[in-house]
Parts: structure tokens; sequence; C-alpha cells
């Protein structure tokens, strides 16, 4: 017998202040002088700093599925792209000029050693004396409430309330205008518009998604998605 | 479910000892890795300092290196954040730093300067220490943690219908003390 999963606070009904309660709560996180404290406790490599750390996260298999668009049944085990957010936050606190550099790692990390990495964190590291920050709220936090409500949609599309799922995704849309996964938003907004019958609407959103994303990996599914032209 | 008092206390008593040789097959690390933020954040939630959360999460990670081939690769955070949770219980409430109840209008004040994410968590920490203990727990693995229920109900070994009524009550009370805060936010704005 399934219980029903409630649906989370911030998804739905929560304040603005309960947001940002919630969201800051959930980006904190360990400093890297406590990562490492902790991992040399465990007797794990000394080199384990915060950002390597939480980027070899990156690595697992459903995280690369997750960011080649087309995992949505894994976004609810979406803990590793959690992960992911954190570490970017983590890593872009202290190595602003190079954010870009940690997804683009996060392959060779779980490959390689951490090693490499390690020793480029020491001086941040050392830079920072507070024994714990609070990384930039704001990416992590957005990045959680995406995948979250971008879960909500789809569990309400795949329980059949294709309507529900609309509203979830529009209002997903409007909240984050420049989300990471407005493509999967788009794509997913073109199935509900399909199955609810609007098909003018749904072929319509596929064609200027197909225009702006020619290569994305989504392409195939939106085209399918809709009803084939008379 | 998870049961290790045993196993937990021989490696509490165990603290200050040097650290263990590192594990065979990396699975602790990779443990460590993907689930350390996490299970530091859970606890710093319960009131823990950064170091004392930090100690807990450790002695978690430990207890779960002596039971590696019991923890089930879908289990593994269920069981860590549970453990540590558990060893917190264990350290009794000198690691707590609940605020009294009149640093509520200075925190406020911190929090309503925009982007002070410090001063937001400070705050979402003090409306969870309103919270009564078990009901907190859930609340912020389900609702800050992101766990699903049945995970909520392995980590603490609950029955999944004793998750969801702490939730229920979690939410009211949690929801009730950021109304009082939001009043005092908007109390301190027009004044």
């Amino acid at each position: 017998m399934n219980q029903r999963e409630p649906e989370r606070l911030r998804i739905l009904g929560a304040t603005d202040l309960e947001q940002r309660l919630l969201a800051a709560a959930g980006a904190e996180t360990p400093s890297p002088e406590l990562t490492r404290r902790m991992a040399r406790g465990l007797g794990l490599a000394a080199g384990v700093g915060v950002a390597t750390a939480s980027s070899t996260t990156a690595a697992t298999p459903a995280t690369v599925a997750g960011a080649s668009g087309l995992a949505w049944p894994l976004v609810s085990a979406g803990v590793a792209a959690l992960a992911v957010a954190s570490a970017v936050v983590a890593w872009s606190g202290t190595h602003r000029a190079r954010p870009a550099a940690v997804p683009a790692r996060a392959p060779a990390a779980m490959a390689a050693a951490p090693a490499p990495v390690a020793p480029a964190l020491e001086p941040a590291a050392a830079a920072h004396p507070h024994r714990h920050h609070v990384a930039p709220a704001a990416p992590a936090g957005d990045l959680r409430a995406e995948i979250a409500l971008l879960d909500a949609a789809r569990a309400a599309a795949s329980g059949g309330d294709d309507a529900r799922a609309l509203a979830l995704l529009r209002r997903y849309d409007a909240t984050f205008p420049a989300g990471t996964f407005r493509p999967e938003s788009t794509a997913l907004q073109v199935e509900a518009l399909a199955h609810l019958g609007r098909t003018e609407r749904a072929r319509a959103l596929a064609r200027s998604f197909v225009a702006a994303h020619p290569d994305s990996p989504l392409v195939g599914r939106v085209q399918r998605a809709i009803p084939r032209d008379p | 479910m998870f049961g290790r008092s045993r196993q937990a206390r021989q490696t509490e008593g165990r603290r200050g000892a040097p650290p263990p040789a590192p594990v065979p097959g990396g699975r602790l690390e990779r443990m460590f890795l993907a689930h350390h933020g996490m299970v530091w954040r859970t606890l710093r939630r319960r009131g823990l300092t950064a170091d004392a959360a930090a100690d807990a999460a450790q002695q978690a990670f430990l207890i779960a290196a002596e039971r590696l081939e019991d923890i089930q690769a879908d289990s593994e955070r269920a069981f860590l954040v549970g453990t540590a949770l558990r060893v917190a219980r264990t350290m009794g409430r000198k690691t707590m730093r609940w605020q009294l109840e009149e640093d509520m209008d200075r925190r406020v004040l911190e929090a309503g300067d925009h982007g002070d994410a410090r001063a937001a968590v400070e705050l979402c920490d003090l409306a969870l220490s309103k919270v009564d203990a078990d009901v907190a727990e859930v609340f912020v693995l389900f609702e800050i943690e992101g766990l699903s229920s049945p995970e909520i109900a392995a980590s603490l070994e609950i029955p999944l219908g004793t998750v969801a009524s702490r939730l229920r009550r979690a939410r009211e009370q949690f929801r009730r003390v950021v109304a009082r805060i939001e009043t005092t936010i908007q109390r301190e704005g027009t004044s």
C-alpha cells in the first residue's frame, strides 16, 4: 500500500520568509577546514577538500544522466544534483573567478584522485578562517527549489493530473525565468498540453522550443509529444 | 533497523584515538563525499555548533565504517543521518545553542538586511528551536534536506504514519513561529 508523499512546504504554500529561511538553511555548508577535519578523522585522504569532495559527488551516475536533460525520473533522486549545487556554491564562494570549472571538472574527479584539485583550495581555505560559512543562499537554494518544483510537476503529470502539472510548470517559469531547467520545463509543458488536448498550443510551444534549442536532447521527446501535423 | 548502540558506544569511546586506517574499496569515502554536508547541516539544524556538528557527523561516519556490510547502498543516507542524530542526542545539551527569546528582535533585524544568509540561517534555527524536538527532526529532513517520508521513517526508525503526523505538527509550529518573526520584521520595518 502506498501512502501519498506529502508536498514540500517550499513548493506549495510557503510564504516568502519561510522560503528564504528554508533555502538559507539548506544552503549552509561546512567550511573546507571542517570538512578536512572530518575526513582526516575518518582516515580519508587528507587532500579531500570541500569543493573536491562535493564535486566528486557530481560524478555519480544519476547526476551525469541528469545533466543530459533526459533523466527526469532521476531528478527525484536529485540528491546528487543538490550536492552539485552545494559544490558549485561553496566553490564559487572561494573561487569566484572560475565558477564554471567545477561542473567541468566533475567527471574527471571521479576517475582521478582528488589530489590535483585539493592543493588549489588550501590558500582559499586559509583565507577563510571562519569555522563554517554560509554559501550564498540563492543559487543552491534556487536549484533545490527548482528541482523540487519540477519534481512536483512531473509527479502530477505521471499521476495523470496534467492541469496541475501545467500550473506548477508555469509557476516554475515565473519563479525562475532564467532557471537551470527551463528547457525541461518547456518539454514537460508540451507534453502536458498535448495530454490535455490543447494541441495547437502544444505544437506552437514545441516549435519554439526546437527553434530555441535545436541541439537539445529533449527535441525528440518534444516532437514525439505532439500529434503529427495532419 | 539500524540497531547500533553497542558499536556506537565503542566508537564513541575511542574519540581522540588515532584515525582508523583508510577503508578498502573507498565506499566510506564515497559516502562521505556524497553525504557529509547534509549530515552536518542536519545536525546544525538541531542546534549543534559548527564544530559539534562536525564531531557528531564524524562519529556517524565512523559507526558507518564499522557497519558497511550491513548498510544497503540505497539506505546510506538514511543510516548516516539517523545515526548522526542519535550521536547528537548522546552529546547532551552542552552542544546546543538554542537562542534566547530576546535574541529574536536582533536576529530579525539582521535578517531583514537582504542577502544576509547567515542571519537567515540563524533565524531558521531560532524558529526550529521553538518546534518540539522530535517533530523538528522530521521537518528538517523533509523540508530542508528533501528526504522522502519512507527514508525518514527508516532513518528515525518510526512508522510512516508517524512521519506524516510529526511533519504536520512541525509545520504548524514552525509556521506559527515564522509568522511571529514576520510580524516582528514588519513592526521593525514600519517603526
